[in-house]
């Protein structure tokens, strides 16, 4: 059955009700924009707590006036991080062969609760400044969410329905996690204010491509979904980053473009720390987020999030490229 | 600083390691709540004036250093 969705179109006026007085170090110079050398990415907003944040007074304010329900849940699923790492079994179980292996780890995963699944090595574009994990891999886990109830971006609806799917993708990687220990190898599970970037790890596992909108877009859900990670040692077999087109399409579809009240997001690639990429302007981003409970009109308004669009939409583009008809 | 991760994640803990985790993090998170029901209160009382008559609030006179 066709699900329906009610995108609202009647999004709140970008005129907001707070300011600074006086306005942090911009967060798009924070992050590198304009910077053509690799460098580390430094957390702004939404922290893991390792630093003190520029934005600190935005985020603070952006915890206080979400709803309780929408708080609570949050301090549900920090209390559920406790279990992110934990006792490793003394015998360690041998593999002779990581390409069985990761397919195992991907069918547990999905037994756990994942949407999807893919294995890459931790690399330094998903590691924040100052930040060292030991862990050669990473299991990079997609969980959709609601696309009823994210039809409702801007309420408190969606961002109940956010941190629902923060909550439920939360235990499958812990889950996942205490099943490699269980097997004698080191893993940790990484959810929502993580000290690792989440969205590098899902493309080079294969989950899908960055989107204008700088969120992942994948096949199957588009771009409304959560990502978590588990780090582990594990020996496991790396997937390839996949190319669905993502390009293709965002290179001439507007719509997020126009319709993010507050203009945050660009129609052509910029240089951020050394690579050519599609990037949203924090600066013009994180307050409107901030005031709408965590926002999320670009990724509803994406034609990639239509339940059950993305597969043929990466088909159909992917065949006019290769006859030349783009 | 110390990340949520450093503060909270254990490798193979032992017994009292973890009680005592588990007991500053019950402690942090009751902070949290507290801090949404107290200065939240204010907070909150603030951003819907300021909808309401239409002048912005100042983050700094509601969020302090």
């Amino acid at each position: 059955m066709p699900v329906t969705r009610r995108v609202n179109k009647d999004f709140p006026s970008p005129e907001l009700p707070f300011h600074y007085r006086r306005q942090p170090r911009s967060g798009n110079e924070i992050n590198g924009l304009g910077e053509r050398a690799f460098r580390r990415a430094v957390q702004v907003f939404h922290g893991s707590g390792a630093r003190e944040l520029e934005w600190r007074k935005l985020e603070l304010f952006f915890a206080l006036i979400n709803p309780f329900r929408v708080y609570w849940l949050n301090l549900v699923n920090r209390w559920l991080l406790r279990r992110a790492d934990g006792s490793i079994a003394k015998t360690r179980q041998p593999v002779a062969d990581p390409v069985a292996m990761a397919e195992a780890i991907k069918q547990r995963a999905r037994e756990l609760g994942a949407g999807a699944v893919g294995i890459a090595p931790l690399t330094e574009k998903a590691l924040y400044q100052g930040y060292q994990p030991d862990y050669p891999h990473a299991i990079v886990v997609l969980m959709p969410m609601d696309s009823r109830e994210m039809a409702f971006v801007t309420t408190n609806r969606a961002g109940a329905e956010t941190m629902r799917a923060y909550m439920e993708i939360t235990r499958t990687v812990i889950a996942l996690a205490e099943h490699i220990r269980a097997m004698g190898w080191r893993a940790r599970a990484f959810g929502e204010a993580a000290d690792i970037l989440h969205i590098p790890l899902a493309i080079d596992a294969g989950l899908g491509q960055l989107g204008k909108h700088g969120s992942l877009i994948c096949r199957e859900f588009g771009s409304s979904m959560r990502i978590a990670t588990v780090l582990t040692d594990l020996p496991l077999a790396h997937d390839q980053a996949v190319d669905i087109a993502v390009d293709d399409l965002c290179l001439g579809c507007r719509r997020c473009t126009l319709d993010c009240p507050v203009d945050a997001i660009a129609d052509h690639k910029q240089m951020v720390r050394g690579e050519e990429k599609w990037y949203v302007d924090f600066d013009k981003c994180a307050p409107y987020f901030t005031h709408t409970v965590g926002c999320g009109i670009c990724i509803e308004v994406c034609p990639w999030t239509i339940p059950g669009r993305g597969p043929s939409l990466s088909q159909k583009l992917l065949s006019k490229r290769s006859h030349g008809t783009l | 600083m110390a990340s949520f991760e450093q503060e909270f994640y254990l490798e193979n803990p032992g017994r009292w390691q973890v009680l005592r985790r588990d007991v500053r993090l019950l402690l942090r998170l009751a902070s949290y709540a507290l801090l949404w029901l107290t200065r939240g209160v204010l907070v909150r009382r603030a951003y819907r004036r300021a909808q309401r008559n239409g002048k912005p609030l100042e983050l700094e006179s509601v969020i302090g250093d």
